[in-house]
């Protein structure tokens, strides 16, 4: 059954026109391109040696109402972490892999007659833009046509550049900045088991995350 | 394998992972945000295809539709589109018993911001996901949404900002809505939301958004109409709608 299924969704995903580039796939979740990476992340002591200013942590309260409409008891349980800095940059290097990488190396997928940028793909570069740099990325691809986040989602913080703290940018929530559909399509219409492993070795139960996607259908 | 059996994210069991927001634009998640592909100038203006010189679309009373459905028939569950279809192409535009009579018009092929320049209202049905690429589109181009949904409406900000520029319905609500459209004092509240949509339609149905700035540590510096907004210590509230 879950066969027939299987190959009733590649047929509509054909007939919707959804494709995506396997080699450029390959090349950026190759051991390379992850080790690059990783080594353009900050350390979360030059990430938080900014942050430790705040006198409270974030208001709890707003994720807590919104995802107790479909849970009621998580808002008993959301806490914003301590160490929220060095978590995100923890879920950074467990998903480095998958991550959506600068450089133009990123292929976004292409369906019904668009190659992207999509707004999985808009809202990482806005956001990681706005979290190192202080500033979003306008560019997010669409300069002409030519996708790339270049060195616009440079992770290098200060240089003379405004960086904002993870809650200025991001409120209550820890993100998880990955693209969700692409990756999804570019593994055969499902989602990589190691980055299902990964994910879930990550996240922690009781950290309000928040992300973006965009696929219709399962 | 079902969206139950794969949970929200295909990744993990969401009723074991509740603590994840999903802002999703595709119909399963927390907060339903635009699904957005190519942009589409506002129809009139310089550089659409519909641009005279004269303003946006032609006047709502000169417009030969009353509505309209430009796209693929056959996607979506449950044939909603082909009903949807039926319904225009029948009793829907000819006024029911109310006696607002009006042509309505289904079209798939390359004029499709023509037949809904012509259209006071477009709309659209929900696709493979409980939205479509198309209701981006028609805000894009400064017209009016249609919104027809089969177990739930999946609009963005469907507490603010769509109710002021677009309608939704369920397939069966559909005939009614129309012949309401069809009356005069209808074409008041239309023009009111063609003009929300291109008030709207920068800000929130295209991917590159201007700075927003909110004082940090304020309720607006992570949502406010289910849109991020970042925040910059010492900085006032400009841009916020």
């Amino acid at each position: 059954m879950h066969l027939i299924v299987l190959v009733l969704m590649l047929v509509m995903d054909r007939l919707h026109g959804l494709s995506q580039d396997n080699n450029a796939y390959k090349r950026e979740t190759s051991d390379e391109a992850t080790a690059a990476f990783l080594s353009s992340l900050p350390t979360a002591e030059a990430l938080c040696a900014r942050c430790r200013a705040f006198p409270a942590p974030p208001n709890i309260s707003a994720p807590g109402a919104c995802l107790g409409l479909t849970n009621p008891v998580i808002g008993q349980r959301l806490a914003y972490p301590a160490d929220a800095e060095a978590h995100f940059l923890e879920v950074e290097r467990a998903l480095a892999r998958w991550k959506q990488k600068p450089g133009g190396q990123h292929k976004p997928h292409r369906a019904a007659g668009y190659a992207g940028p999509w707004i999985e793909n808009h809202w990482i570069a806005h956001f990681e833009s706005m979290l190192y740099r202080g500033r979003p990325d306008h560019s997010g691809g669409l300069g002409g046509g030519t996708f790339n986040f270049g060195s616009s989602s440079s992770h290098a913080v200060g240089g003379g550049e405004t960086s904002l703290c993870l809650r200025d940018v991001f409120g209550p929530f820890v993100p998880l900045l990955v693209p969700w559909v692409d990756r999804w399509l570019a593994s055969g219409v499902g989602y990589p088991q190691e980055l299902r492993s990964a994910l879930v070795g990550v996240l922690r139960k009781d950290v309000p995350y928040v992300t973006v996607r965009i696929k219709t259908r399962w | 394998m079902s969206q139950n059996d794969q949970g929200l994210f295909g990744l993990f069991d969401h009723g074991e992972w509740p603590n994840v927001l999903v802002l999703s634009a595709g119909g399963y998640g927390h907060v339903a945000v635009p699904l957005l592909k190519q942009e589409e100038p506002v129809w009139g203006s310089a550089g659409s295809r519909g641009f005279t010189g004269e303003g946006f679309a032609a006047p709502l009373a000169s417009r030969p539709y009353l509505a309209s459905f430009t796209g693929t028939i056959k996607h979506g569950p449950g044939h909603l589109r082909e009903r949807v279809a039926a319904d225009l192409a029948s009793g829907a535009c000819a006024g029911g018993g109310s006696g607002n009579a009006h042509a309505c018009r289904v079209y798939s092929g390359g004029d499709w911001r023509e037949v809904m320049a012509d259209s006071r209202v477009s709309l659209n049905p929900r696709g493979f996901g409980r939205t479509s690429y198309h209701l981006a589109e028609t805000v894009q181009l400064g017209l009016v949404p249609l919104h027809v949904y089969a177990d739930e409406a999946w609009v963005p900000y469907p507490d603010t900002v769509f109710p002021a520029l677009g309608f939704t319905t369920d397939v069966g609500g559909l005939p009614a809505l129309l012949d309401h459209l069809g009356g005069a004092e209808a074409e008041a509240i239309l023009a009111a939301k063609e003009a929300a949509a291109r008030s709207f339609r920068d800000s929130h149905f295209t991917c590159v958004l201007p700075p927003r700035v909110a004082p940090c540590g304020s309720s607006l510096h992570t949502f406010k109409n289910n849109c991020f907004v970042s925040c910059s210590r010492g900085a006032t509230p400009s841009g916020l709608n």
